[in-house]
């Protein structure tokens, strides 16, 4: 990026540009035929999207911004504008637990069932023989000592007329290495045609066939496939019950009643938005959740900020020493994984043993229960996250303090301002218009900060008699999801993604009322 | 700006030309191999019968965390080499497992096999992610309860290899020996006048409810109703009497000071520290043990007004995808290698867990704690595993956790901890 | 300290300030200029380094409790650091290379594609401009990582078209962390080109420079000091991410250490806090050592940034 390049028609840097796009496209084109075999639409979508928009952006002579805004808007739309809209489509359907796969998945499980009656998967020792001419037989052994040995054959073609062969030697004990023409198997083998064995069963009049199951282990089962499903009527049949079932919202359910499961996703529109909004064990404890997820973001960008800004502040005079020392300090914070830092800060400020009891016990103070009390624990929470957030804004504000140009502040001095006065009445509104879209970042962020509050807290200390597992520090994030994903059987996904896209509507809308806000500051200052 | 469009257009048109004739041939080549793979998963002929030499291995993906999967990389060498099949194994960090097959197994990126805790099998059975596996010759050495918790609906899913229950450990200094009821371990506190008695995680600001249930389920406490091993998730026994009278035993013994408000690493402190003669908790501690100061041993936990605690009983497992491509091949990996005395072994040598294949419980009779570890277990219930469970963790904890700290009665406790679980699973 | 390549080199402003060394100042006047900045910068640098320091402590304990472990070890070991490297199944090193690799590439692109679209939104006047400005924060309102599961199933999908790039692939890795972080970045980017006054580029245009060469040769050099901060965050940020980057990537030596890390953290129970530390530590190192020494640099930087309005 050292020398600017001319966009002239002659020069180089346009044959270099023509020469990428023309790859590009190539590539793109290349791909279709293979995405399309594939059938991964979702990629084609992406890919010529991102092709018609390259091409668009550099080749058209009107669309000069685009040219700027290309590469990041295509990543932004694939990488993190798709997620959202997946959260999206999951939160309009049924996903849950019993209901995470497709349709056909579920159909070819329910497929590969078999027929179960009295007497049915009696455990059978296998070994399997192959004849020169490929042909392959099963010896079987039941636990009476009944021995079998005859031809096996793929469980779905018709059964053998008269499939079990005098083997001609005793093998009711102790498997010979050859019968007649057929040659046992080496494991190594077997387990080379595992997925043809697989699919073998040994027909044994009057008890059923013998499917294999490992490479030494048989089970006897009846013959015949349990369900099936009719595509012209969208139904199950159920071999074994004699009964149909029908489809109702992604399951099966019998004429006799029976749910089978598994099921599978489908789009069921907004039931679980009105499930936000009905369900008495989110919405009633809703005000005392937000309530609180509101002090905790904004309180932790506020503190965070103030923090970050009197530091780089304080850094501010070229005649300090150790600035250097100082500023690596105060990055250790960021350096080290939150994870971490977390559960040591648990430690920490554990009451009883805790070294930051010890250490006000030993300046004289009171232990303070850190986690266990529900003043203490939110104060612990945002001091937490002061630790782990104060690095971004000292680095921050470090950057933006620098780029307030110094002759404004020369100017004002001059005039006899104060240092408080020229900070607050120059550097700080300049420094909030060049920052402003990074607070309202950082408030998002720990609007939804997760981890942080499932590490640390997990919530607690509990809310007494709650109807619901509720906990002091929980925040709407962490307390839906957790109603979501430890719900009454299982985890409701599709539930937890429509309560993230609503808390993303909430976070939305706050931080756009706060940009309005900045372009005001943006208008005055700026 | 203002040049005309054409020259770009037939500029493009070249170079793309020109790219697409380059890229052609490997294009070709990626085809070819693609069917070729097909060809040796699909059919994999009868016709040719010196197929194995050229046939490219069979591969199995494991998912296992740190441990396990230093034992199952010393029983797998045995497996390809008599098999030729090549064992892959993946670190996965334990809790992820569960919620990662969900996802990539129907994704078609799972594993063939996986190792993961008996409370799993009601939600992953019913996603129709695991594949129920016979029980058979390889099974008959291992214990029947073992057995019992990976079952669901009547189907057994999954190889169990250890067993993992609460028990108590005390400090042989301060107590001379284990006692057989409560009123012992009372008494045994009052006359060495110590500070703190007994240690069990999940007060203070921790909620946990597997470690308080065997007080619980002593005086007759359940929490789903239970007929030949098929769960009713609308019989919630948490606010029975025998649950209400356990949480009341729990309430005395913390509001007497006999049990400490702990948490975790509280209870482990104070019992480390020799502060605390009693500490109930799993066998997982027994790795550290070595460095320990305090002389210990571990017993059954004491009966409760001459109820015997029920402590919950966890079952690591080997499971079976669903989605393998290779369950026969997976199966005889299971049947035959991990289900084997040998397996069974190493995985014991890796993982400490007390075993539940006969021979090896056998074995190992002679290690005093992982024996009372396995007669701690003996008396246990395995945690119920239907996916309903998910709705009991948090909230009995929680109730728990304020009954302990004293800040609830016993009744409100177990009430309102079986209000919250009926009404999360009436939805 | 001159950007060598700037068209318009700003002159150093604060050099002849500097010249006034810090203890020939009079007690009272060192304290109201300097002392009180010394008293505040310590007490935070003790806020910033208690935790580490029992981090530290931790790494040396042979003992593998965080919560029994002293200031000071009983017994001090140096077996957590190097334990690290032994074992054939925690290859740290490995980690922490993918993680230097990964975390430079998708942060250097990053502020390369989020300063060329932050000039777009700074200089040009164009339609949608403001209504732009306002979707590019609000998407980035969504945190990446609730999109996890759909991240995870491209990957999968990828990695069946083209083999090697889904699932436990460094570059697609680097293409969300690329993705995840653009809008945000490229409105902080326009915030500070906005602050760069105009009027250079102006008379850059008056000459005959295209918009390229304005951005090249004025607002993408003056912009630096910001880049550098910029770039810091970005590479910490995907430094010390875990949860996209678990899901993401499932071989063992394709891990990130973050993700590596989560390992020792085995069981709610049981971890090995003595490697966990020690690991993270070894993680943490590099990023302060480059930012002590390198801190001339990016302060040089920051300096040169400060313009003449």
């Amino acid at each position: 990026m050292n020398r600017a390049r001319s966009s002239s028609p002659l020069s180089w840097g346009f044959w270099v540009k023509i020469g990428v796009i023309a790859i590009i496209d190539a590539l793109i084109v290349f791909t279709v035929p293979v995405l399309i075999a594939n059938e991964s639409y979702l990629l084609l979508t992406m890919f010529v999207g991102a092709a018609l928009l390259l091409n668009w952006a550099y080749l058209s002579p009107r669309a000069e911004a685009s040219k700027w805004l290309a590469p990041g808007l295509i990543f932004m739309a694939i990488f993190v504008v798709f997620p959202v809209i997946y959260t999206g489509y999951v939160s309009l359907t049924n996903w849950q637990t019993g209901n995470v796969l497709a349709k056909q998945q579920v159909i070819d499980q329910l497929e590969s069932q078999v027929i179960r009656a009295e007497g049915d998967g009696v455990p059978l020792e296998l070994d399997i023989y192959r004849d020169p001419a490929g042909q392959l037989a099963f010896l079987v052994r039941d636990p009476e000592g009944n021995t079998y040995f005859g031809i096996a054959r793929d469980r779905t073609s018709d059964p053998i007329d008269d499939p079990l062969i005098d083997p001609g030697v005793d093998i009711s004990v102790e498997s010979p290495d050859q019968i007649g023409d057929f040659q046992i198997l080496s494991l190594r083998d077997l387990l080379a045609i595992a997925n043809q064995i697989e699919n073998l069963v040994l027909d044994i009049p009057g008890q059923g066939v013998a499917r294999a199951q490992s490479a030494s282990t048989a089970q006897l089962i009846q013959a015949g496939q349990r369900y099936a499903y009719d595509p012209n009527t969208d139904t199950l049949f159920d071999a074994q019950e004699d009964v149909t079932c029908s489809i109702e919202a992604g399951n099966f359910i019998c004429e006799d009643g029976r749910r089978l499961d598994p099921g599978w996703v489908i789009v069921e529109g907004f039931d679980n938005y009105a499930e936000v909004f009905t369900n008495e064990r989110i919405r009633n404890p809703f005000v005392k959740v937000f309530t609180w997820n509101l002090i905790f973001a904004l309180g932790s960008v506020f503190i965070t900020f103030a923090i970050g800004l009197a530091l780089a502040n304080a850094l501010q005079d070229e005649r300090l020493r150790g600035r250097a020392v100082y500023r690596s300090i105060y990055i250790l914070p960021y350096a080290i994984p939150a994870f971490l830092s977390v559960l040591v800060w648990r430690g920490l400020l554990n009451e009883s043993y805790g070294q930051v009891n010890n250490l006000l016990e030993s300046l004289g103070l009171n232990a303070i229960p850190w986690l266990g009390d529900p003043f203490w624990a939110k104060v612990a929470v945002l001091l937490v996250n002061a630790w782990l957030g104060f690095p971004y804004m000292f680095l921050i504000t470090s950057g933006a303090l620098t780029a307030i140009p110094e002759e404004l502040k020369e100017a004002a001095r001059v005039d006899g301002a104060s240092a408080w006065r020229v900070f607050r009445t120059i550097t700080l509104p300049l420094l909030l218009v060049s920052t402003a879209p990074l607070l309202i970042g950082s408030f998002a962020f720990n609007f939804n900060n997760f981890v942080l509050i499932f590490m640390l807290t997990n919530g607690g200390p509990p809310v007494p008699s709650a109807a619901v597992p509720l906990g002091e520090t929980d925040i709407l994030i962490s307390f839906t999801f957790d109603l979501a994903v430890n719900a009454g059987r299982g985890n409701q996904f599709a539930l937890g993604s429509a309560i993230v896209v609503m808390i993303f509507v909430i976070v939305a809308v706050l931080s756009a009322v706060s940009f309005r806000f900045t372009k005001r500051l943006e208008e005055v200052y700026g | 700006m203002t040049f005309k469009k054409m020259p770009w257009v037939a500029l493009l048109a070249v170079f793309a030309l020109v790219v697409a004739a380059c890229g052609g041939g490997d294009d070709a080549a990626d085809e070819t191999t693609t069917t070729e793979a097909e060809v040796t998963t699909t059919t994999a002929a009868p016709e040719t019968t010196t197929t194995t030499e050229a046939a490219p291995a069979i591969e199995l993906l494991i998912w296992a965390d740190e441990n396990r999967a230093s034992a199952i990389e010393e029983v797998a060498p045995a497996f390809t080499e008599e098999t030729g099949v090549v064992i892959n194994v993946e670190l996965v960090d334990f809790g992820q497992i569960r919620d990662q097959v969900g996802v990539a197994g129907p994704a078609g990126e799972g594993p063939d096999i996986f190792i993961g805790a008996s409370d799993w099998v009601g939600e992953l059975a019913t996603n129709g992610v695991l594949e129920p596996i016979e029980g058979g010759a390889w099974s008959a050495p291992f214990t029947d309860a073992s057995l019992n918790a990976l079952t669901f609906d009547g189907t057994l899913y999954g190889v169990p290899y250890a067993v993992e229950a609460v028990a108590l450990y005390y400090n042989t200094d301060l107590v001379a020996e284990a006692p057989a009821t409560f009123d012992d371990l009372i008494a045994a506190c009052e006359a060495d006048a110590v500070e703190a008695c007994l240690g069990v995680p999940g007060a203070g600001d921790a909620t946990d409810a597997y470690h308080n249930y065997p007080f619980i389920s002593a005086t007759g406490g359940y929490i789903f109703g239970e007929a030949d091993g098929v769960y009713d998730p609308t019989d919630v026994g948490l606010d029975s009497e025998g649950a209400i009278a356990g949480a009341e035993f729990l309430s005395e013994i913390s509001a007497s000071g006999v049990l400490g408000k702990t948490n975790y690493d509280e209870a482990k402190n104070l019992f480390l520290a020799g502060e605390q003669p009693f500490w109930i908790t799993g066998p997982w501690e027994l790795g550290g043990a070595a460095d320990w100061t305090v002389p210990w041993s571990v017993a059954k936990i004491p009966t409760i007004e001459g109820g015997t605690p029920q402590p919950f009983i966890g079952v690591q497992a080997f499971f079976l995808s669903s989605f393998s491509e290779n369950k026969l091949v997976a199966q005889s990996f299971l049947f035959d290698f991990i289900a084997s005395e040998e397996g069974q072994n190493a995985l014991f040598a890796a993982d400490g867990r007390p075993p539940v294949h006969q021979t090896i419980i056998d074995n190992v009779a002679g290690n005093a704690a992982i024996s009372a570890f396995g007669a701690s277990a003996a008396d246990g219930v395995p945690i119920p595993n239907i996916p309903e469970m998910s709705s009991v963790w948090g909230t009995l904890g929680d109730n728990l956790q304020l009954l302990r700290n004293g800040e609830i009665d016993a009744n409100t406790a177990m009430t309102t901890a079986a209000e919250a679980v009926r009404a999360a699973i009436e939805g | 300290m001159a950007s060598r390549d700037a068209a318009v080199t700003p002159p150093a402003i604060t050099r002849e300030k500097a010249t006034v060394v810090e203890r020939r100042m009079k007690p009272r006047k060192w304290m109201r200029e300097i002392g009180w900045r010394h008293v505040l910068l310590i007490i935070f640098a003790f806020f910033s380094l208690y935790p580490v320091i029992w981090i530290l402590s931790a790494s040396f304990n042979s003992s593998d409790s965080l919560a029994t472990a002293r200031l000071i070890p009983k017994s001090l070991t140096t077996e957590n650091f190097t334990g690290l490297f032994d074992s054939p199944l925690t290859p740290v090193g490995t980690w922490l290379w993918n993680t230097w690799k990964v975390a430079i590439i998708a942060s250097v692109l990053n502020v390369i594609v989020a300063s060329l679209a932050a000039y777009a939104f700074s200089r040009l006047r164009f339609k949608g401009r403001r209504a732009g400005l306002l979707t590019l924060l609000l998407v980035q309102v969504f945190p990446q990582f609730l999109g996890f599961i759909a991240l995870f199933l491209l990957a999968i999908q990828v990695g069946e078209t083209f083999e090697g790039f889904g699932v436990n692939s460094h570059t697609f890795l680097i293409m969300v962390y690329l993705g995840g972080a653009i809008g945000f970045n490229a409105f902080l980017i326009k915030g500070f080109m906005d602050t760069v006054p105009n009027s250079l580029d102006e008379s850059a245009k008056v000459d005959g420079a295209s918009p390229a060469q304005i951005f090249f040769r004025i607002v993408f050099p003056l912009a630096r000091p910001v880049l550098a901060v910029i770039f810091i965050i970005t590479f910490i940020n995907i430094y010390s991410e875990f949860i996209l980057a678990r899901t993401l990537i499932r071989a063992t030596e394709q891990f990130t250490l973050a993700v590596g890390l989560q390992l020792f953290v085995e069981s709610e129970y049981a971890a090995k806090w003595g490697s966990l530390a020690a690991a993270a530590l070894i993680g943490a190192a590099p990023i302060v050592l480059t930012f002590l020494v390198a801190q001339k640099q990016i302060i040089g930087g920051l300096t040169s940034g400060a313009v003449k309005g």
